[in-house]
């Protein structure tokens, strides 16, 4: 179980390091492709798609190592008036809908993902790039992302710290 | 089939009530525009649509300046460029009367810009400005206000991620909305810097001056050349860049990012730990505001199909206001929104009724694009509820009372207000600039 457990923890973890880099990507592959402009070459057309999949790529991966940081922000007006026994409890309740949400998205991702295989469904934008290849990343980050909220729900920390703002 | 706004009511307290009771803003949008989805978009099919929605958002080129943007300002500040040049600000200043709080707009102006929140920019330099000027003898309001006042500055001056978002979501061409944000941005940094040396002329014990070195001239000279201009060159390249059309906002953002590492290696502060906390650092702010595109991607749609944009604004044009009303009516919806909400989703819930609003009125899009970024701003701090207000609570010294950190923000946001009234006046303030682009 403790291998399990490392195991997913490298794998959120290893989202987040490709999503960065990512993002580092997005700055190189302009640069270059503006160079290759000013030098009188064509730029390469999948420095451009690449720029464009990756927007995409990066906030799905990214996103659940973000909320084991508690990082996408939410406001505290009602948690903040709850006496902590009460927040304990309502906390969890809202990271099971959450959770429920996520599995849900997870789920119609994956359904998505079977028919666009079916289809042979094709991007078309500079080049055919199959839809899968790209969808396949909602069941991956909503799948992720529905387990983290239920480690609000089971685990030791809750998601609300009980004090008035908002937070990020 | 239902009511528009019987639609309406169900779409926005839905989202309402999702957030209140503390679920992430991403996942409030999320929940409430699968339900939406589900009830006016055909069952799962709809659900689908939401996924669909979702990818054309995110793989949209016109967002990519967001995410370089954030690291353009991540690495000044991680690599120590930003406050280098903070420092400098504060040197140059000299024995002047509230200085500090001078050198909090100039400087604070230069860290808000690029640093793409106004809350993160908020807590930082109120944790680290507030109790240095307390200490120095300063009255709270003259240390609270100016950060306050930064916030506003930030949304409208170039490089501003906030106004690429919302440019793309307007459909309205974000070059554009960029540069048309400079001449409002000093104005309104100019009104600031009128407001502090009106504070210090009636009450000189606000902020008393302090003894500070003498510095020779040849030195300030030098100061300016190595730790100011570089790094205002860096913003003024990425600026010049947009004006004058040699780049589209996603590569004047590369570049500008680019500019900054190099600039590092030059001053030799590039370390292997600054690059990666800045990556990290525009990171978040991108994955937290992507997220939140992404669950609000359908919500336009939503409203379309419902009948609801079509429904609320036929029934606000009814009404047969003159434009300025509907504008003071705009306006007050973004104030009364701005007490609960952050600001990315008041952009999400707004701009599919404001800018086919606005169209309707003869507004130029442009124009009114900074009008509701200035009302966002002001709707940030102001009393009682602005969330801004609670930020800097957080963060300044324990007995600072709320009606300090109120009295503090109100000159600010009349400035603000001011300049708004401004921009109705002339509106060529605003268009003067993005019309050179055209």
């Amino acid at each position: 179980m403790r291998l399990f457990i490392k195991l997913y923890d490298a794998v959120v973890f290893g989202l987040a390091v490709l999503s960065g880099l990512m993002l580092v990507w997005l700055m190189i592959a302009i640069i270059v492709s503006v160079l290759q402009r000013n030098f009188g070459m064509q730029p390469a057309a999948w420095l451009f798609v690449s720029t464009e999949y990756f927007m995409f790529y990066l906030t799905l991966l990214g996103a659940p190592w973000l909320l084991r940081h508690r990082g996408h922000v939410y406001i505290e007006l009602l948690t903040a008036a709850m006496p902590k026994p009460v927040l304990n409890i309502f906390s969890r309740f809202v990271s099971l809908l959450c959770a429920l949400v996520c599995a849900f998205m997870a789920y119609k991702g994956a359904e998505l993902v079977g028919l666009n295989i079916e289809r042979t469904d094709l991007d078309v934008r500079a080049y055919y790039f199959p839809t899968w290849l790209l969808n396949i990343a909602f069941p991956i980050s909503f799948g992720l992302m529905a387990i983290e909220f239920m480690r609000f729900v089971v685990g030791k920390e809750i998601l609300h710290t009980g004090e008035a703002g908002l937070k990020e | 089939m239902m009511d528009w706004y019987s639609a309406l009511a169900l779409l926005l307290g839905l989202i309402v009530v999702f957030m209140f009771i503390g679920m992430p803003i991403a996942f409030a949008f999320l929940s409430a525009n699968l339900i939406g989805a589900w009830i006016f978009m055909g069952g799962p099919n709809g659900v689908i649509q939401v996924l669909n929605n979702g990818f054309g958002a995110l793989s949209s080129f016109s967002l990519v300046p967001i995410p370089l943007f954030l690291l353009m300002g991540e690495l000044f500040f991680r690599t120590g460029l930003g406050m280098r040049m903070f420092n400098a600000v504060d040197v140059l200043m000299g024995k002047v009367p509230g200085r500090l709080s001078y050198v909090t707009v100039v400087g604070g102006t230069g860290f808000a810009t690029v640093s793409g929140s106004s809350m993160g920019s908020t807590a930082l330099l109120g944790s680290v400005l507030v109790p240095e000027m307390v200490r120095r003898g300063y009255k709270k309001h003259m240390a609270i206000g100016p950060i306050m006042g930064t916030g506003g500055l930030a949304i409208i001056i170039p490089p501003s991620a906030l106004a690429v978002l919302l440019a793309t979501l307007a459909k309205i061409d974000v070059g554009a909305l960029l540069v048309a944000g400079i001449i409002p941005g000093f104005l309104l940094a100019g009104l600031y810097i009128a407001m502090i040396w009106v504070q210090t002329r009636i009450d000189p014990q606000a902020a008393p001056s302090y003894d500070v070195p003498e510095i020779p001239l040849a030195q300030k000279v030098r100061i300016f050349l190595l730790d100011v201009v570089p790094m205002v060159g860096v913003m003024a390249i990425v600026v010049m860049m947009l004006l004058a059309g040699w780049a589209t906002p996603s590569e004047s953002a590369a570049f500008g990012a680019l500019g900054v590492i190099l600039l590092a290696f030059v001053y030799r502060c590039m370390t292997i730990k600054a690059f990666v906390d800045a990556v990290v650092g525009a990171l978040k702010v991108t994955l937290m505001a992507f997220l939140i595109v992404l669950g609000s991607a359908t919500f336009s749609q939503l409203l379309a199909f419902s009948g609801a944009s079509s429904g609320l604004i036929s029934w606000a044009t009814s009404f047969d206001l003159s434009p300025l009303m509907m504008l003071l009516a705009i306006f007050a919806v973004l104030l009364v929104l701005g007490t609960f909400m952050e600001q990315i989703s008041i952009m999400m819930i707004t701009v599919p009724f404001f800018f086919p609003l606005a169209q309707s009125l003869g507004f130029d899009p442009i124009w009114f694009g900074i009008i509701v970024l200035l009302s966002l701003e002001i709707s940030f701090t102001t009393p009682p509820f602005g969330l801004l207000l609670f930020v800097m609570k957080g963060v300044s010294p324990p007995n600072t009372s709320m009606g300090e950190i109120y009295r503090a923000a109100i000159p600010y946001i009349l400035c603000s207000m001011g300049l708004v009234a401004l921009l109705i006046a002339f509106p060529e303030l605003v268009t003067a600039l993005p019309n050179m682009l055209r």
